[in-house]
């Protein structure tokens, strides 16, 4: 395990270099266009963070390419800057230049957010060509072959080395990012916003750093291989420069850096590769596009694996790993955090309410979707929420976790109002929730979703965990044996490292509680954790919440139809109905209430 | 019989929501379809009219197979669904709905707007309004004459009741009993026993996506399998 | 002075109303099938070519090349609709726009092959001397073209709103399932509207073509300015496109006149960002009416 994550992470940069060491077998002409291809390589890898994995459209790449290589040119040129400082330089601004364009870029989505990177693309160049004075305008800056220490690398062989090398050198943070934790991140964002917000995912700020990251690897890019075209002028970095670029993902593959980085250095070749085709090479090149996004949704990249990664046995749905140990052992495991005094839970001391929902009122237009519901959840309970659709739990449930804000009310998590804790805190508060239309994050393997429910999930854990998940550290070690103590406590442990979207909706929801359980919150609110689910399913479910909340004591807040699922599960229940609490109690007394029975039934006196 | 469902299947990824659904529609006729929430109601009259896909089993139509027509062909048949959420055109005036609505009758004859008026004298109130700034009742009305203009031979109707004052419901009933009285017929999703059973005369009770009962409505109101269906 | 603006304006007003066309088409297509195409210049481009054939090659009258240039625009917009796009709607936006930016491109690559030459003209659709109001002068062709493509901008607008295939497509923009549900089929409609998004498209290139020339850039410029135009007036509404056009016409000129013929190129980029940023509902959105 350990050798191969080391692989993983080290596997693109060692194949870049040994690229461009195998390239001083050929020609002078092939050198070159193996450094283009490196170096176009190492632009896929980038766009992979934010095309493939943030699936966010980005069209300046050129501008970032362009602020690379006027960024280390400049100061070589103009001030006698060493290539190496001005490299740097150049990244730290191409990463600038990335916060820039994302601050105002990230409130946006989809088409938007593609014309504001448009807009990026287009400003950056037109300033370049206009500043004469400083880049030369249209008419170019030629550049110097680069001076390392004394060597100057002016030969094809003696650049693509140093290409090669700085290249591997560069796209090395990335990869570690990718394939750790901001990485799957990246693409639980990509999957489902609030459910990524729900654990701790702060959105926009995840996708400020891919730009970030992205930018400055770009702009490196950029600058590293400025110096072997001599001269360089704006209007080839144009915006058909950022359109080509954005293909190298799209058709080398959307499912890992691999994908961004041979998309990259095959397109970049295929130019000079087909050259007596060279005027039909763009439309080619466009229908290529166009065919991989009908054909291969995925790119070529998940075509190859599809076809021919082992595809894993059909499991029968009902197949599930028994779980090795009693639940509370797998507390040691999970309370990696030490959020938790590891211990039974004690009495139930029914008069602490975990949580106080007081007053709450929501209204969208006209119509009030939750009007003034209060009730108290006491600590170590399970607590159910039953009604007619539209009776407004899932906006309670909103509300609570902080995807939505209420109008009026107060919500109290152990004494605590959360009015002012945004939704990506909460999980570290110990709440988490399930989704009705459990919202796995469908990519991820389920070891990762349940990885990602442990909450670390600041930009900057994020960044400091993906190193440690590299490192494969004890750290690393202990989240991963956390996820997958979660994973046996619900019967998953033996699809681990299958994609979660494979799963059967049973296996989902139970993944979803997994996810829930990990970070060992003292609440879960769990959304029809057994619609459509089959009956032997939503049994094993109904044990498996009464032996977390049992042996963990963790309370619970569950909304749920069905009715005798409910009642054997919870030790109170409340029922919604417009909006409104219409009734609260001992479940089978709420069960058997006249209000409940009308909301249901709707026994209203039509007839008379 | 004009409406014949035989082996009906609808599943949403790894969900079955409709398993083995068979219902008979008569000339005329008026069927209930009862259950708690997430029984499959909603899910079994949009696979009939082709909004959502079936995985199996079959539809006819006045005689036709209609199993894999485009929700928009079957409805310029005459097979009209009023679904639960209305789906209104929220900038349509009323009257520009009920023109939208004829578009359904296809080549058949379109339903005429004044007839829709006499049924519902509050909407001719309002024909310049726009269908957004309607009360919910109000807007009900409007989906129901928004799928009369297409002159249907079966409405199905999707849970009407929902969210309606009990005054309202009480008039509603009057309405339809009042198409019905024109010869369509029609089928009614319901949760509400005692509505369904003032309207139909036989019912069906699903729950979880199969049918537990078939019976008269009449027998169905104080029967105790149904409630168990709706609390189990 | 005054005389100086006033040419500067109605300048920018010829380009504006070309400008409005395209965004109008943006727009129509936007609404009813809830697709952003970037692919729009690609059909801009195909109009001016078309205009070019007829006008200069076939030496046919202007009236034969507005009636083909629609046409081209709006079947192939159709075609790239039902080709193309339709299969892919079912997955997420993120195909959908992707592929129509590869195809905008390709299909401006494709005019560069059939026409290896820097840039066609196009004369102008009238002559004669030109009109002075004051000292400012006003050529009769700015007048045609402003005059020309309002009355098709305000005939598509009105189309829309109040022709019957008009209904459907308002429908089908509101509520899929309810037009659905009224006998509207989603794939004629989105045909339909993306047919008539084109045939705008391939007007507003006849009427630029005199102006611009025939080039492979022109796609690139119109479906800049078309975006540009369309987010200032709020996106999804036709009458915002229309205004949003003729405002960016005039910021353009203004901007080439007073502060310098770069600046020109930037107008676009700068309104669109500012716009997103200050005020990203644009400056005419459409009322909404929610349902209650």
């Amino acid at each position: 395990m350990s050798r191969t994550g080391a692989l993983r992470v080290f596997a693109p940069s060692l194949f870049v270099f040994a690229l461009s060491i195998a390239g001083l077998l050929l020609g002078s002409y092939w050198q070159y266009v193996l450094a283009l291809s490196i170096s176009a390589a190492v632009i896929g890898t980038a766009l992979a963070m934010i095309v493939s994995y943030a699936r966010c459209i980005t069209i300046a790449t050129g501008a970032m390419l362009a602020i690379g290589a006027y960024g280390a040119a400049l100061p070589v040129v103009r001030l006698d800057v060493p290539f190496l400082v001005a490299l740097l330089f150049a990244t730290a601004l191409g990463g600038l230049a990335g916060l820039i364009l994302a601050v105002p870029g990230v409130r946006f989505r989809s088409h938007n957010l593609a014309m504001v990177t448009f807009v990026f693309q287009a400003v950056v160049i037109i300033v370049l060509r206009q500043s004469k004075g400083l880049t030369g305008g249209a008419e170019g800056l030629p550049i110097p072959a680069p001076v390392v220490f004394g060597f100057r690398f002016s030969s094809d062989a003696d650049f693509l080395l140093l290409c090669g090398f700085l290249s591997a050198l560069v796209i090395l943070p990335l990869i570690v990012l990718l394939e750790g934790a901001l990485g799957k991140n990246l693409r639980a964002v990509a999957a489902n916003e609030s459910a990524a917000r729900a654990f701790g995912i702060n959105v926009n700020r995840h996708l400020i750093a891919a730009f970030v990251w992205s930018s400055a690897v770009i702009a490196c890019a950029g600058a590293i291989m400025a110096p072997r075209y001599r001269i360089i002028d704006p209007d080839s970095y144009g915006i058909l420069a950022s359109i080509l670029a954005l293909a190298y993902p799209i058709v080398g593959g959307m499912g890992s850096p691999w994908g961004g980085l041979v998309g990259g250095a095959v397109l970049r070749a295929l130019p000079e590769v087909l050259r007596p085709l060279a005027d039909y090479l763009e439309l080619m090149f466009c229908i290529l596009v166009v065919a991989t996004i009908i054909f291969f949704p995925g790119g070529f990249g998940s075509f190859v694996t599809g076809t021919f990664r082992r595809k894993p046995a059909k499991l029968e749905t009902s197949a599930r790993s028994e779980p090795r140990r009693a639940v509370h052992d797998f507390i040691s495991d999970m309370n990696i955090l030490g959020r938790r005094e590891v211990r039974p839970p004690q009495d139930r001391s029914r008069s602490t309410p975990i949580l106080r929902i007081s007053g709450v009122t929501k209204s969208y237009g006209a119509l009030r979707a939750v009007s003034h519901v209060s009730f108290d959840v006491t600590a170590q309970t399970i607590h159910g929420l039953m009604g007619p659709n539209g009776a407004g739990k899932t906006t309670l449930f909103n509300i609570v976790s902080g995807l939505n804000a209420s109008d009026e009310g107060q919500v109290l998590f152990d004494g605590t109002p959360l009015d002012d804790v945004p939704v990506e805190s909460r999980i570290k508060l110990g709440m988490s929730r399930t989704f009705q239309h459990a919202a796995v994050f469908d990519k991820l393997s389920c070891v990762d979703n349940v990885l990602i429910g442990l909450g670390l999930n600041d930009i900057w854990q994020a960044s400091v965990r993906s190193v440690h998940m590299a490192m494969h550290s004890q750290r690393a070690r202990a989240e991963r044996k956390a996820a997958m103590a979660a994973l046996d406590a619900v019967g998953l442990a033996h699809r681990a490292r299958e994609g979660a979207g494979s799963l059967s909706l049973g296996d989902q929801r139970r993944l979803e509680i997994a996810r829930a359980i990990v970070s060992c919150p003292r609440i879960i609110l769990l959304d029809e954790p057994v619609s459509g689910v089959s009956v032997e399913e939503a049994a094993g479910l109904r044990e498996l919440l009464l032996r977390i909340n049992r042996e963990l004591g963790t309370g619970m807040v569950v909304i749920e139809h069905n009715i005798s699922f409910l009642v054997s599960l919870c030790n109170r229940i409340s029922v919604m109905s417009d909006g409104r609490i219409i009734a609260e109690g001992d479940p089978d007394v709420v069960v058997n209430d006249a209000l409940v029975r009308r909301a249901y039934f709707g026994e209203r006196e039509i007839s008379a | 019989m004009i409406l014949q469902v035989s082996n009906l299947r609808v599943t949403a990824g790894p969900m079955i929501r409709v398993d083995n659904l068979d219902l008979t529609l008569e000339e005329r006729g008026c069927l209930a379809l009862l259950g708690p929430n997430g029984a499959g109601k909603t899910a079994s009259v949009e696979a009939i009219i082709g909004l959502i896909p079936k995985s199996s089993g079959r539809v006819t139509f006045d005689g036709l197979d209609i199993s894999s027509l485009p929700a928009s062909s079957v409805v310029r048949m005459g097979l009209s669904l009023v679904p639960q959420l209305r789906e209104l055109f929220p900038g349509f005036t009323v009257d520009e709905t009920l023109l939208a609505g004829a578009n359904a009758a296809g080549r058949r004859k379109a339903g005429s707007r004044d007839h829709i008026y006499d049924l519902f004298p509050r909407l001719a109130e309002r024909r310049h309004q726009f269908a957004g700034s309607l009360s919910g009742g109000e807007q009900q009305m409007l989906a129901i004459s928004r799928a009369l203009m297409s002159n249907p031979k079966v409405i199905l109707l999707d849970e009407p009741s929902a969210g309606l004052a009990v005054g309202i419901v009480r008039s509603f009933i009057d309405v339809v009993r009042q198409i019905r009285a024109t010869g369509v017929a029609i089928l009614l999703v319901e949760q509400n026993l005692e509505i369904a059973s003032a309207l139909a005369e036989n019912c069906i009770v699903m729950a979880a996506g199969r049918v537990v009962w078939r019976g008269s409505a009449d027998d169905a109101i104080n029967n105790e399998e149904i409630r168990r269906a709706y609390f189990a | 002075m005054l005389s100086e603006l006033l040419m500067i304006v109605v300048g920018g007003l010829k380009m504006g109303a070309i400008y409005s066309l395209t965004a109008i088409g943006i727009v129509v297509i936007h609404k009813a099938t809830r697709t952003v195409n970037f692919a729009h210049g690609a059909f801009v481009l195909c109009g001016a070519y078309v205009t070019y054939g007829i006008v200069e090659v076939l030496q046919f009258g202007w009236w034969a090349a507005f009636v083909l240039a629609s046409l081209a625009g709006g079947l192939l917009a159709a075609v790239v609709e039902l080709g193309i796009l339709r299969p892919i709607r079912q997955a997420d936006s993120f195909a959908v726009i992707t592929a129509t930016i590869f195809i905008g491109i390709g299909i401006s690559d494709i005019y560069r092959l059939l026409q290896n030459t820097e840039i066609l003209a196009v004369r102008s659709m009238i002559r004669g001397a030109p009109l002075f109001i004051g000292d400012a002068m006003i050529t009769r062709e700015q007048i045609a073209v402003v005059g020309g493509a309002m009355a098709v901008a305000l005939i598509g607008v009105a189309l829309f709103a109040y022709a019957k295939f008009g209904r459907g497509m308002r429908a089908m923009a509101s509520n899929p399932r309810g037009a659905v549900l009224c006998g509207y089929s989603s794939d004629a409609m989105n045909a339909l509207a993306w047919f008539v998004g084109g045939a705008m498209a391939g007007v507003a290139g006849s009427f630029a073509a005199p102006s611009t020339g025939v080039t492979a850039e022109l796609s690139v410029a119109m479906v800049t300015a078309g975006f540009a135009a369309a987010v200032i007036g709020g996106f999804d509404s036709l009458r915002g496109a229309l205004l949003g056009g003729l405002i960016l016409g005039v910021c353009e000129t203004l901007a080439a006149g007073y502060v310098s013929s770069a600046m020109k190129n930037a107008v676009s980029f700068l309104l669109i960002f500012i716009i997103l940023l200050w005020r990203p509902q644009g400056l005419f959105p459409e009322a909404k009416i929610r349902h209650v």
